[in-house]
Parts: structure tokens; C-alpha cells; sequence
């Protein structure tokens, strides 16, 4: 680092060049110091827990006592473990998938058929309206609306004839895509769409060559914010179902409460975050990976 | 390739008529280029023949075809657009196969052929596999031209694609244009707001003001017979002298300053009254100089203000002893500033209309 860069930009703290060496530490110090005591200092005690069976307030596991991978054993055994993985799939996978898919069609509908710039902003904010609300009060809404047997939603597509599935979990439509791809809609060139419709494109190839490619990397931020979400859907969760009926509706992050904070079994909470974080680190970069070789034309 | 036909297109955008009663008729294999100020409609009438504008009044016919109401896609032309529009995300080797794969009645094998034939064409073989993002300017504008040919369309389009190059460039590619274009006998709309690009590209102008054609013909006679004030104060560099007189006598027209007394035959034309108002033109190259006052000779007297040097010749900026300013062009290193002399003007080369505003039609 250069020092006549720190000269501009720093209030002096000495002029010594030892000073000036040392005052870039000094100052992101207390930073890092807090940052390794509130997030790095624990993850490894998490990881290091991970491999200890430790339950407070049992007669037998009062500390920490280690027993290897006996966790990860117990953890990748548990039917409810696998079923609570499934269910998270199910969400996480088709869940984002809808959402972003529509989010993105929604978006680029408005943006192609509503031609008043008041409308169209009026109904984006609409549309995203929801993200407002605070997540319990979002989740009570939805519980009546979509409650099997009497919530609003499946009680019409019963007098409809139609199946009720579980809505719980799939939140409306991947606002992020809308707000994501209307951004990005309105920034690109209708030169572009010209240049297509003179070198006789359809609308089709228009959208799949031209939009859709532009669009990839958008969607792919749209997705992982999505995911995210989808991953951290525990409070919903915990309000509408409590993983209920049974543990049918069960996800990873509510059965590691579950473990965790029920029945104080902290080992083995330590080792299901642990698999849970690579786990989404990993499907995240498989499906970044992926991404990238589709966008290829 | 097919002849384009024009008639009374008028396009209106609420109270603002962009083209008011456009009439264009447009050869088999000719170049045309649309030329005049920004906001004149010259786009406006470009983009109708493309489609992507839909006009207020007026027909567009390709040969026998009225194409007035079909979408661009149905019309079978090919446009390069000022921004040029590259599709970002493909190679320059996919911008050029795309209207073909759009056509999609060829074979993957044929529009690899076609595209490397067009490549070769427009010089763009050696960069075909790289992304858009990557290429230089002129690499991109090549790209453009090669899209645009590749599908041998019935009129060629071209909305002021070389606005942005630098001048070597610009020449260059505009002299490659026109070799193409005449190869390839295409029918051509090229539209600019540069007059000498104009004049180094079509086969006929038409000039544009305000909406409306203001001369329609070969370059030489639109340099050399400008039918209205406009065109003569647009075409032509540097501008064109422009003197705002007043019959003052049989031959004579004054400017409030000067009082210059037209030749003989010039004179013909003036059949109006004296104070009756007529502006008279000159080219800087048809003035010349001379140290001592020519006899029987329209001859005004100045000092050399600026020089201007341009390499075989010198653009004298002048002015009489009133302040009116004369551009004339004389060669390298004859005059040196504060030089004190007469500009000669050339009897045969004055341009007189009959009035002083744009419109003002041609009298000689």
C-alpha cells in the first residue's frame, strides 16, 4: 500500500513512518476484533462443538465431550432429518423456480403492455408491497388464506373442483425477480428490439435470444436472493404449521431449532448447520455454474 | 432488390409534424441519402420505410408492393441503426447469422457459408468469434454492415451508422459502403445530417428541412444549383457567402453596406422593384483575390482576419471595412493576416433567391 495515498487520506496520527504503518491497523482493528468475537470466533466453536456430544441440563453430557463424527452418523440417518431436506428441495428448488419464473414474466409483461409510466410504477409498488410487512404478520395472512379447509384460497378452488395443494412456503411470486427484471427491462436499448424486428425476428426468438440472455444474470441474483429467503423460512414456518401436521411440513432450519433450542442437544444442532451451510454454498455454486453455461447461445 | 416508393408520407407526433407530404421515388441499385439538420424528418421518413414508425398519412411501396401496413419483419429490409444495436451477449459471427436464423429456412451448413462470404465481404473474417464487448469501433461497425447484408434484403437502411468514428474511419468505411452497394446493385436509403458525407455517398440527395424536401437531385447540381437559401447555406464547406440585399438599381443590389453590381446576365433575373428584397450567394472557392481593384469585375474590398490552413490551400476569413464577413478559400501561403486587397467574385458561380428566408426559391 502506498504511503502517499495514506498521507491524502488520513487524518495524521503520527509522522513517523512506524505510525503510519501501524494506523491502517489501528483503525480497521476494533472491526476485525468484533467481527471474529460475534461471527468467526463462534463458527469455529460451532465446528468444533459439531464433533462433541454436549447437552446441557442431561445428567450425562453437562460439558462437552468428543465423539468424532457420531453426529454427522446420527444426522445422516434421521428419517426426519432426510424428510425436512426433502421438503426444503421441494421448496427452495420449485418454489424459486416458480417465483422467479413469474416474477420475471410479470415484470416484463408490465413493462410490455402497460405503456403509462404511472401505471406501470403504481402497479410495481403494489406488487411489492407485501415485502413490507413484518414476516409474522405476512405468515398469519397467509395462513387464512390458504388454511386447508376453510382458508380463502383452496376454499375456492374446492366449490372450483380443483385440487388444494399446500400453498405454505411459496411466497408471492419472487417479488425480487419483479422489481430485478423490470429494473433491468427498462435500462435496455429498444434499439435492440428494433434491429430484431428488422432482421425479421419473431417475438419468440426475440425473447429467447435477446431477452433471456440479457436477463441471465439478473435471474441468477433473483434466485440466490430467493433461496436465501427460502432457506431462512423459519418464522413463517413457526407461525402457520410449527412443522405440522406431524413433521410433514418440516424444514432443516425449524428441525435444527427443534434439536437445538427443545431439546438442548448443541452438539448435534452444531454438526445439522454445519451440513446445512456447505449444503447451500455448494447447490448455490453448482447452480451458478450451471447458469453460466446456459446463457451461452 | 426493388424500387422504393414514397408518397405524401406524413407522420405526426401530436401537434409536431415530423414529415409533412414526404414524395420520394427511389431506383432499383440507387443510393440515396437523406441529408439535413437534426429534426428535419429524416429519420422520421427512414424509419417509416423501415416500419418501426407508422405514418400519420401517405404510402410505402416496394416495387408493386404496398408494405405501408406490414410490420417491419414482413418488409424484407435490413437496417443499420445509429447505436448500430450489436446484440451484446453474441459473438460478431451470431449478430450476423441472426437474421438468418430468424428467416430459419437455411441450413446450419449454408449460413455458415453465408456468413463467412458477407465476413469476407466487409472485412470482419478475422474477428467473427469474438464477443461484441470485445471489438473496436470500427470492428463493430463492420459487424453491423455484415448483418445487414447477409440477408440480401430488398432496401438497404442506414440511420447515421458513422456518426461516431473518427474521420479516417468514416472515410474509409463510407468509401467501402459504396463499393459494396454498387456490387451488389442494392438499393440504398442512407440517412446523415453531414453534408459532405452526403455528397462523397449518393447517388442523389435529398435534402431535408423542417419536414419538408427542400432539393431533390444528382450532388453536383445541388452543390452547384442549390433551389432554395436552405440548400445553399447547408451544402458545401466552408458555408457558403450569403449577402442579404435589396434591389437598389437595374443591376445593383446593396446590403446596406456594400453596393454590388451585378454582371449583365445575373442581372436578367432581377425583374423586381427596387427595396424589393433578394439574397445573393457565393462560394469561397469561387471568389478569388487580387491586390489592386479588378476592372469590370464584382470586387468588394477587404483585410484578412483568420487564416485557416488546410494543407494545399488556405481558408481566409475577411472582412470589409462595415464588419461583414467574407469567407474565401486561396492557396497555401498567399495572404498573410491584416492583408489588405479585394475578393474577386466569379461571374458565373452567384447564386441569386428571391427573398431572404430559407425558403427563399432560386432566381437564376
Amino acid at each position: 500500500m502506498s504511503t502517499t495515498r495514506w498521507d491524502i487520506s488520513l487524518p495524521v496520527v503520527g509522522d513517523r513512518l512506524a505510525d503510519r504503518e501501524l494506523a491502517p491497523y489501528l483503525l480497521v482493528g476494533p472491526t476485525i476484533v468484533t467481527v471474529f468475537l460475534v461471527t468467526i470466533g463462534p463458527m469455529l466453536w460451532s465446528l468444533w462443538l459439531s464433533f462433541n456430544r454436549w447437552k446441557p441440563g442431561s445428567l450425562a453430557y453437562q460439558e462437552p465431550t468428543f465423539t468424532g463424527v457420531d453426529n454427522f452418523a446420527w444426522l445422516f440417518t434421521n428419517d426426519r432429518f432426510i424428510h425436512s431436506v426433502v421438503n426444503f428441495a421441494y421448496y427452495g428448488g420449485v418454489g424459486v423456480f416458480i417465483q422467479v419464473a413469474l416474477g420475471t414474466l410479470l415484470a416484463l409483461a408490465l413493462y410490455n403492455y402497460v405503456e403509462n409510466q404511472t401505471l406501470r410504477v403504481g402497479l410495481l409498488t403494489l406488487f411489492v408491497v407485501p415485502m413490507m410487512y413484518a414476516p409474522l404478520v405476512a405468515g398469519r395472512m397467509w395462513q387464512l388464506l390458504f388454511l386447508p379447509g376453510g382458508g380463502v384460497v383452496n376454499g375456492f378452488l374446492g366449490i372450483l373442483g380443483l385440487p388444494q395443494p399446500s400453498w405454505l412456503g411459496s411466497r408471492w411470486l419472487g417479488l425480487t425477480s419483479i422489481m430485478v427484471a423490470d429494473t433491468w427491462r427498462a435500462s435496455l436499448s429498444d434499439s435492440l428490439y428494433e434491429a430484431a424486428q428488422v432482421d425479421g425476428a419473431s417475438r419468440w426468438m426475440m425473447f429467447r435470444r435477446i431477452t433471456l440472455p440479457q436477463l441471465r444474470n439478473l435471474i441468477i441474483v433473483a434466485a440466490i436472493l430467493r433461496f436465501m429467503d427460502a432457506y431462512k423460512f423459519f418464522d413463517k414456518l413457526f407461525v402457520m404449521t410449527n412443522g405440522g401436521p406431524g413433521s410433514t411440513t418440516e424444514l432443516p432450519t425449524y428441525f435444527t431449532y427443534l434439536v437445538g433450542f427443545q431439546n438442548f442437544n448443541i452438539g448435534r444442532a452444531a454438526a445439522l448447520t454445519w451440513v446445512l451451510g456447505l449444503g447451500s454454498i455448494i447447490t448455490m455454486m453448482l447452480f451458478w455454474r450451471y447458469m453460466r453455461t446456459v446463457e451461452e447461445v | 432488390m426493388a424500387e422504393v416508393t414514397i408518397d405524401n408520407l406524413t407522420k405526426e407526433y401530436g401537434s409536431i409534424v415530423a414529415t409533412n407530404d414526404i414524395s420520394i421515388d427511389i431506383d432499383d441499385g440507387e443510393l440515396v441519402v437523406l441529408v439535413g439538420p437534426s429534426g428535419c424528418g429524416k429519420t422520421t421518413t427512414l424509419r417509416s420505410i423501415a416500419g418501426l414508425e407508422t405514418p400519420t398519412s401517405g404510402s410505402i411501396h416496394f416495387g408493386d408492393t404496398d408494405v405501408t401496413d406490414r410490420a417491419p419483419q414482413d418488409r424484407d429490409i435490413s437496417m443499420v441503426f445509429q447505436d448500430l444495436a450489436l446484440y451484446p451477449h453474441m459473438t460478431a459471427a451470431e449478430n450476423v447469422a441472426f437474421p438468418l436464423h430468424a428467416d430459419g429456412q437455411q441450413p446450419e451448413t449454408t449460413v455458415r457459408e453465408s456468413v463467412e462470404e458477407v465476413a469476407r465481404a466487409t472485412n470482419c473474417e478475422e474477428f467473427l468469434d469474438k464477443k461484441v464487448v470485445d471489438l473496436s469501433g470500427g470492428q463493430r461497425q463492420r459487424v453491423a454492415l455484415a448483418r445487414a447484408l447477409v440477408r440480401k434484403p430488398e432496401v438497404f437502411l442506414m440511420d447515421e451508422p458513422f456518426s461516431d468514428l473518427d474521420e479516417l474511419l468514416k472515410r474509409q468505411l463510407r468509401a467501402e459502403v459504396v463499393r459494396i452497394q454498387k456490387d451488389l446493385g442494392i438499393t440504398m436509403v442512407h440517412v446523415t445530417h453531414d453534408q459532405e458525407e452526403a455528397m462523397t455517398m449518393g447517388d442523389r440527395l435529398v435534402v431535408m428541412n423542417d419536414g419538408e424536401i427542400a432539393q431533390m437531385g444528382d450532388p453536383d447540381t445541388v452543390f452547384n444549383e442549390p433551389a432554395r437559401l436552405f440548400v445553399a447555406t447547408f451544402i458545401g464547406s466552408p458555408q457558403i457567402n450569403r449577402f442579404d440585399c435589396r434591389i437598389a438599381g437595374d443591376r445593383t443590389l446593396t446590403d446596406g453596406e456594400l453596393e454590388l453590381e451585378l454582371p449583365a446576365d445575373a442581372a436578367d433575373v432581377l425583374d423586381g422593384a427596387t427595396g424589393e428584397a433578394v439574397t445573393l450567394c457565393i462560394r469561397p472557392q469561387h471568389l478569388s483575390w487580387a491586390d489592386e481593384r479588378p476592372a469590370d469585375s464584382l470586387a468588394v474590398p477587404v483585410s484578412v482576419n483568420v487564416i485557416e490552413k488546410i494543407g494545399t490551400e488556405d481558408i481566409v476569413r475577411c472582412r470589409t471595412a462595415g464588419g461583414t464577413e467574407i469567407t474565401g478559400v486561396v492557396p497555401a501561403g498567399a495572404l498573410s493576416f491584416g492583408q489588405e486587397g479585394y475578393l474577386v467574385f466569379d461571374p458565373s458561380q452567384l447564386h441569386l433567391f428571391d427573398g431572404h428566408d430559407e425558403n427563399a426559391p432560386r432566381l437564376n
